[in-house]
């Protein structure tokens, strides 16, 4: 019997995002993302990321419930995956590679679900 | 208590706007539900011949190679309706049975001597086995100790058993069964879980419906005995729920598919002593024990937080010092066509072994919903008795705003003890009374 947390937490992700970073350390920090998993909620629900990301997500220490994450609508021909239920510390980690919209969602808690988009990496020629 | 401001409410209904609500109101238990689902993974009763795989720790080389070293070997070699047998010794893994090549798969340890069967999850594992997709698997004779999130974890089936288990110091719930038709837990035993010892969760509507047996279990030391979010059609029966900061809570949340819980039945139970005060220390990791805001309270036998047509019957309530069984509104829960209690009863039930070990009150009713009926031998509250309608009955109850929030308040106390009426206990051979937790258990 688990509470839905109506709580907004601004994440460490969104403040590393604004800060201004050598331009090397950016290249390599774009590389990968975490997004924290609550009880409840993901944190943050929405991301845009380059192709070619992982996508890391960390059960937070403090849940105490269990929580997946399922990929449940993807870009055309992206296999679809689900983690099992996890919890607290563990952690999973996917590349996102094509271009798109991807949709997550925890099996286990109704509307518990976030977004990535994956932008293409690739520049056209003018 | 800016969260129960935005949470509770007292709603004054005029004589014209209650007609108006009378007139539209849906019959009893008519909510519109989703098309019932078909959990995945049922194709039937595998056709054998079957076989029987061995699991064993031997360091006798002869008995190596007769048997797997971990069970999760022998899960990943074994075909639907295949048996694997484990020996005594500790299995320091996260079993996993997932999808319909496994169904039917029985999992035997020794179930006459589960303990000595021990699945470890040094508290780095998630769950000490996790079934999903899987339908009528048997796990037998097992226990499991220090998971992260559960003992044994049941998903997305239909049918299950889970006898003769024990499941003690994990993350989250004993035994739990999420989002399948049927089942059982029987002969089992959970202890010291951060929710609830056992749990029935998201149960899917079913047209003919298949119930959840738990039955010849106990459940003490947790913040919760049993819980069921949304559960349905489970009967919870002979089996004791003691010494947990409640005892019985089949309950209705947003966080969960299907709402109301609702077709329960409770019978034959002793609920008793579920004074566990977690907040002032606990063998597990305290998580979040609170509904939007609203703590869980502590002190209560069996509460029924919303719900429909639930039976409360036949059961030894004692020694809760809040109250023995109680009804309140689904207060937290957003949709409000499934907020009210609607069509449960409550009759049959002993309080307080004759005054020996009472309840610090017997029977609380906020008057909610309609249809919903009690028998009052017992101390009420409200102590007027204006909410409580004798059985049987139909019609709308006399919803009494301001026992619930007198409740509501009970459990937004900061101590979560003020509300408590304490009284003196009987002796029980083999259980102390646990009110504060002073170590020892591991």
């Amino acid at each position: 019997m688990r509470a839905r947390h109506a709580l907004v937490v601004l994440t460490g992700a969104a403040a590393v995002a604004a800060a201004p970073v050598p331009a090397t350390a950016a290249k390599s920090k774009a590389k990968r993302v975490t997004i924290g998993v609550f009880d409840n909620y993901y944190s943050p629900s929405k991301k845009t990321i380059k192709a070619g990301t992982t996508v890391r997500w960390r059960w937070d220490d403090g849940i105490t419930d269990v929580h997946d994450v399922k990929l449940s609508k993807a870009p055309k021909g992206v296999k679809k995956f689900q983690t099992e239920p996890l919890a607290a510390g563990d952690t999973y980690s996917k590349k996102l590679t094509k271009a798109g919209t991807y949709k997550f969602i925890c099996t286990f808690h109704e509307g518990m679900r976030m977004t990535i988009r994956v932008k293409s990496t690739t520049t056209k020629k003018r | 208590m800016e969260e129960l401001a935005l949470s509770y409410r007292t709603v004054t209904i005029t004589a014209v706007a209650a007609a108006a609500a009378l007139a539209f109101a849906p019959a009893a238990g008519a909510v519109t539900y989703p098309p019932p689902t078909k959990p995945k993974g049922q194709t039937g009763k595998p056709k054998g011949p079957h076989r029987t795989l061995h699991v064993c720790k031997s360091k006798n080389k002869v008995k190596q190679k007769k048997c797997f070293p971990r069970i999760t070997d022998a899960v990943r070699k074994a075909n639907a309706g295949d048996t694997i047998k484990v020996a005594h010794g500790t299995y320091k893994e996260a079993v996993s049975i997932v999808g319909a090549k496994k169904r039917y798969l029985r999992l035997i340890g020794d179930p006459k001597n589960p303990e000595k069967v021990k699945l470890e999850g040094s508290n780095k594992k998630a769950n000490g086995v996790l079934v999903n997709g899987a339908d009528e698997v048997t796990i037998n004779g097992f226990s499991a100790k220090h998971y992260k999130a559960n003992g044994f974890f049941v998903t997305n089936v239909k049918g299950y058993t889970l006898t003769n288990l024990r499941a003690s110091l994990v993350g989250v719930y004993g035994l739990y069964a999420f989002n399948s038709i049927g089942g059982k837990m029987t002969k089992s035993i959970a202890s010291y879980t951060s929710d609830s010892g056992f749990y029935v969760g998201q149960t899917p509507p079913q047209t003919k419906p298949v119930r959840t047996i738990i039955k010849d279990v106990e459940s003490f030391g947790s913040v919760l005995g049993y819980s069921g979010t949304n559960s349905r059609y489970v009967t919870i029966t002979d089996s004791k729920f003691y010494n947990n900061g409640a005892g019985i809570v089949p309950n209705s949340l947003d966080t969960e598919k299907y709402a109301p819980n609702e077709n329960n039945v409770i019978t034959r139970n002793e609920v008793f002593w579920n004074n566990f005060n977690y907040y002032e220390g606990a063998p597990f990791k305290r998580g979040s024990t609170s509904t939007d805001g609203v703590p869980f309270p502590i002190g209560v036998g069996i509460l029924l937080f919303g719900g429909r047509n639930n039976e409360v019957t036949g059961n030894k309530v004692y020694g809760n010092y809040l109250v023995g069984i109680a009804g309140i509104q689904a207060i937290t829960l957003a949709q409000a066509d499934a907020k009210d209690l609607v069509g449960n009863s409550v009759t049959g039930n002993e309080f307080g072994l004759g005054g020996a070990d009472p309840n610090g009150r017997d029977l609380f009713y906020d008057g909610s919903g309609s249809s919903n009926c009690f028998q009052t031998d017992g101390k009420l509250f409200p102590a007027d008795g204006s909410t409580f309608a004798p059985c049987p009955f139909t019609g709308t109850n006399a919803f009494n705003a301001s026992a619930q929030g007198e409740v509501v308040n009970w459990a937004l106390d900061p101590s979560h003890e003020a509300a408590w009426i304490k009284g003196p206990h009987v002796s029980k051979p083999g259980i102390t009374p646990l009110e504060r937790y002073t170590g020892g258990v591991k």
